[in-house]
C-alpha cells in the first residue's frame, strides 16, 4: 500500500526546449530509494513535483494511495529538505524548529519533546540556543534534516542531504535515515555514489530527464560486469589513454600508473575486474555513446 | 583600463538596470496625465520635477542595491568590495543620467526659455539630493528597507513640515530662491562621499 | 498563537521595523507636539479677532466664492482642474467660453445648493472634469474664518463632546495616517523579502499549514507591530494633554479611539499592499505604486486639509477647529474607514490566491528582471 507510483511523468519548463523530466514511470515502495544523476538531470524537479511545489506537464502520481492533486493531504504526510535549505538568520535553532513544527501541524503538546529528540538525533542539542546565522554549513544542513522529520512523515524526500556533512555526520545521518526508513518511504537524491551504496540497494538513475535505470545496486553492477578493466601503464602513456577511455581510478607509483577503466570489450594487457557501484554508474552514464569510448 | 570599465558598465547596465529603467520611464510617463505640460509660471513648471521626480529617484536609486540582496552573496560581496563600489557608481551614474534626461525632455517640452536653466539645475539637484540620501541611508544601515524608508520620510516631511529651510525639496513650488539648491547640492556631495566611503570601508553583515 | 508570537518577535526585531518606529514616532511628534501647546480651554470673547477657518454650511458664502472664481477664470480664459489632485491649466475654445458664460448667468439665479450644482455641472464637463465646479468639489468654496458665534459653538463642542483630547486626537489621526499610509508598505516588502534572502520558501511551502492561516497570522503579527509607534505616540500625547489641562474633564480614550478607528484602516491597506506587492512582483516594485497612490491622495486631500473625508485613503482634518464639520460628516468618515478596511481584506484575499498559485508552482512572480543568461 505504501508506495509512490509515478506514471509517465513529463515536465516542461517554460522557455526550455528539452523537458526536465521525460516520460518517467517509477514505483517506489517502503524503504530507502536513491535517486542518482548528473547536474541538471532532473532530480530536484521530480522532488519538487512530489512535494506539490511544482506542476507536472503530463502524467500522474499516487502517493500512498492519494493522488498528488490533493495537495493538503499530500503535504500532511510528506517531509521535505530542499536542495538549498536556509532559514531566517536571526532565529535560534530551537525557535526555527518550533516555527516549522507549527507550520507542519505538529500538535502543541508534542512539539517540545519531539524537537528535543530531533535535535539529539542530528547532534545539535548544544546549538539549540544558537542563531541560525552562527551555524556552520553542515550544522545548517542537519537543521534542515531535522525540520524535514518534524511531522514524522510517511514519505521523506531529501534533496542532496549529505552535501557539506563531514564523514562522521554522514555516517550518523545514514544510520538515522536507515532507522527511519524501516516503516516509511525515504527518497534521497545525491551525486555521491558511496552514500547510496551504504544505505540503500534500490536506486533510479536520471539523465537529461530520462529514467536510465531502476533496480537494485546489484543489478546495476551486473549490467556493467565485463566492462571494467584493470591495467598498469607508464605515466607517459597516461594522457593518451585518458583521451580514449574513461578512467575510474588511478594510482601512480613512480613511473607506473595502476588504473581501472571502462571499455566495451576486453583488450590485451588488461584484466577484467568486478565493477564497483561507482563504476557501474559511470558505465551506465557513458552508455549512450555506445562505445565505452569518449570522443 | 578605460575600455574594461566601459565594457563592465555596458554589461552591468544591460543585465541589471535595463528593466528598472524601463519601469521608471513608464512611471514618469504618467506625468503628462498628472501635470500641465504647458505651464505659464515657474511655480507650475516646477511641480513635476520637484514633486514627482524625487519619487522616481527613490525608486531608481533604492534599486542600486537590489541585485546583490540574494542569500549567500555576503562573502562574495565582501571579497570584492572595491569592485562593488565601482558597480554601485556605475548604477548611480546611470540613473542620474537617465533621470536628468527625462527632466531635460520635460523642460524642453515646456518651451519656457527664460526659466529653462534654473529649472534644469533645480530638477537635477533634486535627483542628486534624493539619490545621495538613498545611498547614504543604505551605506549607514546596510538595510534595503532603510534605503527606501528614509528618503520617503524626508519627502513626506517636505510636504508637511515647514522648518526645513533651504533643504526643502520644493524650492520653486514654494517660491523660495533657486540658489537654495546650492545647499542641497552641497549636502548631496557630502552624503555621496560619506555613503560610498562607508560602502568601501565596512563589510556587509550577513 | 505561538506562530503569531514567533512572527511578532521576528518582525519587531528587524532593523526595518526599528527604523520605522523611530521615524514614525518622530514624524508624528514633530508635527503634532507644537500644536498641543495651543490652548483650547479659554472660550473666545473677542468679536474682532480672526478665528480659524471652518467649512460653513452657509449657501451664500459658497455661492459667492464659487461664482467669483468662475468669473475671474472665465475672463482670463485660464481655468484650473485637478486630475489626481495636481493642478492643470485648461483653456477653452470661443464656443465653449460662450457656454460657460451661459452657465454662469444661470448659476447666478440659483438659490439652492442643488440649483448651483446643476448650473455649474456643464462647466465642469467643458473643463474635462476634476474642476472645483464639480458637484462633489463645491464644498471647497465653503471655507471661511469663523465668526465669534461660531467660534463659541466650536469651543462648546471641544469642551463637551471632544472633551479636549478628542480635538487633539483628530489632528493626531490626520498626521499619523499620512505616515502610516506609506511606510508600512516598505517595511512589509522588506519583511517578505527576508524569506527570499534566506531561501526559506520551499521549506515552508511544503508544510501542511494552509496559506490562509499562515498569511492571516503574518498579517496580524505585522499589523500589531506596525501599530506600536502609533500607540506609543498616542500615549505620549495623552500624557502631555493631561499635564496641560489639570483637572479638566478629558476623554482618556480619545487618542486610542482615533488610532483604531481612523489610523488603523489606512495601516491595514498599506500593509496589505506590501504583502500583495511581494506576492505579485517579489521585489520592491509595489512600493513605487504605493508611493504614487499616496502622492495622489495627498494632493487631492491638500485642497481642503481642515476637514475632507470623502473617499480619501488619508482623511484630512488638519485643524484644531471645524469641529461641527467632523460631527456632521461622521458617518461619511465611518463609511470611508469601513470601505478601506474591506479593501484591505480584498487585497489580502488576492494575496492569498497568488501565494497559493506560487505554492503550486503555477505562478513565479511577475519578474521585472530578465532571467540571467
Ligand atoms: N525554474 C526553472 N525554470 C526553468 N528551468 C529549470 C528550472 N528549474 C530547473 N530547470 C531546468 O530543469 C533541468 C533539471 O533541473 P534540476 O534542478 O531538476 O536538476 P538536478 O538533477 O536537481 O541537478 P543538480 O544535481 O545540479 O541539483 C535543468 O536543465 C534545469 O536547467
Ligand atoms: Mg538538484
Amino acid at each position: 500500500m505504501d508506495t509512490i507510483q509515478i506514471n509517465h511523468l513529463t515536465k516542461h519548463y517554460r522557455g526550455k526546449d528539452t523537458p526536465a523530466l521525460n516520460d518517467v514511470s517509477l514505483t517506489i515502495s517502503a524503504g530507502m530509494f536513491g535517486l542518482l544523476g548528473k547536474n541538471g538531470a532532473g532530480k530536484s524537479t521530480l522532488m519538487r513535483i512530489l512535494t506539490t511545489l511544482d506542476q507536472a506537464t503530463a502524467g500522474s502520481i499516487q502517493m500512498c494511495g492519494i493522488p498528488i492533486t490533493q495537495r493538503a493531504a499530500i503535504r500532511a504526510q510528506v517531509g521535505y529538505l530542499p536542495q538549498n535549505f536556509g532559514f531566517y538568520p536571526t532565529m535560534t535553532v530551537s525557535d526555527a524548529l518550533t516555527y516549522l513544527a507549527i507550520l507542519a501541524h505538529v500538535p502543541a503538546r508534542d512539539q517540545q519533546r519531539r524537537i528535543a529528540r530531533l535535535l539529539a538525533q542530528v547532534n545539535l542539542t548544544k546549538q539549540a540556543r544558537t542563531k541560525v546565522k552562527a551555524l556552520s554549513g553542515g550544522m545548517r544542513q542537519r537543521l534542515g534534516i531535522a525540520q524535514a522529520l518534524v511531522n514524522q512523515p510517511k514519505v521523506l524526500i531529501v534533496d542532496e542531504p549529505t552535501a557539506g556533512l563531514d564523514p562522521e555526520e554522514r555516517i550518523r545521518f545514514r544510520n538515522l535515515l536507515a532507522e527511519f526508513a524501516q516503516e516509511r518511504i525515504v527518497l534521497l537524491s545525491t551525486h555521491i555514489v558511496s552514500d547510496i551504496e551504504a544505505t540503500t540497494n534500490r536506486i533510479g538513475v536520471l539523465d537529461q530527464g530520462h529514467l536510465l535505470f531502476t533496480g537494485t545496486t546489484a543489478q546495476l553492477q551486473t549490467q556493467a560486469a565485463g566492462h571494467v578493466f584493470a591495467s598498469s601503464l607508464s605515466v607517459a602513456e597516461l594522457s593518451a589513454f585518458k583521451a580514449r577511455y574513461e578512467i575510474s581510478e588511478q594510482i601512480v607509483q613512480g613511473d607506473t600508473a595502476h588504473i581501472r577503466f571502462l571499455a566495451t570489450a576486453a583488450m590485451p594487457g588488461a584484466s577484467t575486474v568486478a565493477p564497483t557501484l561507482e563504476e557501474a554508474y559511470l558505465y551506465l552514464q557513458s552508455r549512450p555513446t555506445r562505445q565505452g569510448v569518449r570522443q | 583600463m578605460a575600455s574594461t570599465f566601459g565594457r563592465l558598465a555596458v554589461k552591468e547596465i544591460r543585465a541589471n538596470e535595463l528593466f528598472p529603467s524601463l519601469l521608471a520611464i513608464a512611471f514618469c510617463g504618467i506625468m503628462p496625465i498628472l501635470f500641465t505640460m504647458h505651464p505659464t509660471t515657474i511655480t507650475q513648471a516646477a511641480l513635476p520635477g520637484e514633486l514627482f521626480m524625487p519619487l522616481a529617484a527613490i525608486f531608481c536609486f533604492g534599486g542600486i542595491f537590489l541585485p546583490e540582496q540574494v542569500a549567500g552573496v555576503t562573502d562574495v560581496l565582501n571579497s570584492k568590495r572595491t569592485q562593488l563600489v565601482s558597480i554601485y557608481m556605475i548604477r548611480f551614474g546611470w540613473y542620474t543620467v537617465l533621470l536628468s534626461m527625462i527632466n531635460l525632455l520635460l523642460i524642453v517640452g515646456y518651451q519656457l526659455p527664460n526659466f529653462a536653466g534654473v529649472l534644469f539645475f533645480d530638477f537635477v539637484t533634486k535627483v542628486l539630493f534624493v539619490g545621495s540620501l538613498t545611498v547614504f541611508s543604505y551605506a549607514a544601515s546596510r538595510s534595503l528597507a532603510a534605503a527606501y524608508l528614509i528618503p520617503t520620510v524626508y519627502f513626506a516631511l517636505c510636504v508637511g513640515y515647514p522648518h526645513l529651510g533651504p533643504l526643502n525639496l520644493f524650492i520653486l513650488m514654494r517660491q523660495q530662491s533657486w540658489t537654495d539648491n546650492w545647499w542641497q547640492l552641497g549636502v548631496a556631495v557630502l552624503l555621496l562621499v560619506g555613503g560610498f566611503g562607508l560602502v568601501t570601508k565596512r563589510a556587509v553583515r550577513s | 498563537m505561538k506562530l503569531f508570537w514567533l512572527e511578532f518577535k521576528r518582525f519587531t526585531t528587524s532593523l526595518a521595523f526599528v527604523l520605522y518606529t523611530l521615524v514614525t514616532v518622530g514624524f508624528i511628534l514633530l508635527n503634532v507636539w507644537p500644536m498641543i501647546d495651543r490652548g483650547l480651554a479659554t472660550a473666545p470673547v473677542n468679536p474682532t479677532a480672526r478665528y480659524d477657518l471652518i467649512t460653513t454650511t452657509d449657501f451664500h458664502a459658497l455661492k459667492t466664492n464659487a461664482l467669483d472664481q468662475l468669473k475671474e477664470e472665465h475672463a482670463d480664459d485660464a481655468y484650473v482642474t485637478y486630475p489626481f489632485g495636481f493642478a492643470k491649466n485648461v483653456t477653452l475654445t470661443a464656443g465653449a467660453q460662450v457656454k460657460v458664460e451661459q452657465a454662469l448667468n444661470q448659476a447666478r439665479q440659483a438659490d439652492t445648493r442643488r440649483g448651483l450644482e446643476k448650473a455649474l455641472g456643464p462647466v465642469d464637463q467643458l473643463l474635462g472634469g476634476h474642476s472645483d465646479y464639480q458637484a462633489a468639489n463645491l464644498q471647497r468654496f465653503a471655507v471661511r474664518p469663523m465668526t465669534l458665534a461660531e467660534a463659541r459653538r466650536d469651543h462648546t463642542l471641544i469642551m463637551r463632546k471632544d472633551r479636549i483630547t478628542g480635538t487633539y486626537a483628530r489632528l493626531f489621526a490626520d498626521i499619523a495616517s499620512i505616515i502610516v499610509c506609506i511606510l508600512p508598505t516598505i517595511v512589509i516588502i522588506a519583511y517578505c523579502y527576508a524569506d527570499r534572502r534566506a531561501q526559506i520558501r520551499p521549506t515552508m511551502q511544503a508544510k501542511a499549514m494552509g496559506t490562509p492561516k499562515w498569511l492571516v497570522t503574518r498579517y496580524a503579527a505585522s499589523v500589531a507591530g506596525l501599530l506600536i509607534p502609533v500607540l506609543m505616540t498616542a500615549l505620549l500625547l495623552l500624557g502631555r494633554v493631561i499635564l496641560l489641562y489639570p483637572g479638566a474633564a478629558l476623554d482618556y480614550w480619545a487618542f486610542f479611539k482615533a488610532a483604531g478607528f481612523w489610523v488603523l484602516p489606512t495601516l491595514l491597506v498599506s500593509t496589505a499592499v506590501g504583502f500583495l506587492s511581494d506576492a505579485l512582483f517579489s521585489n520592491f516594485t509595489g512600493f513605487a505604486l504605493q508611493i504614487g497612490w499616496w502622492l495622489i491622495t495627498m494632493m487631492i486631500g491638500a485642497h481642503q486639509v481642515i476637514g475632507n473625508y470623502g473617499w480619501l485613503l488619508i482623511p484630512r482634518h488638519n485643524s484644531l477647529h471645524n469641529v461641527s464639520f467632523f460631527y456632521a460628516h461622521y458617518s461619511e468618515l465611518a463609511i470611508n474607514r469601513l470601505g478601506y478596511t474591506l479593501l484591505a481584506i480584498v487585497f489580502l484575499g488576492l494575496t492569498m490566491v497568488l501565494m497559493n498559485l506560487q505554492r503550486e508552482g503555477k505562478y513565479r512572480g511577475f519578474h521585472l528582471r530578465p532571467a540571467r543568461r
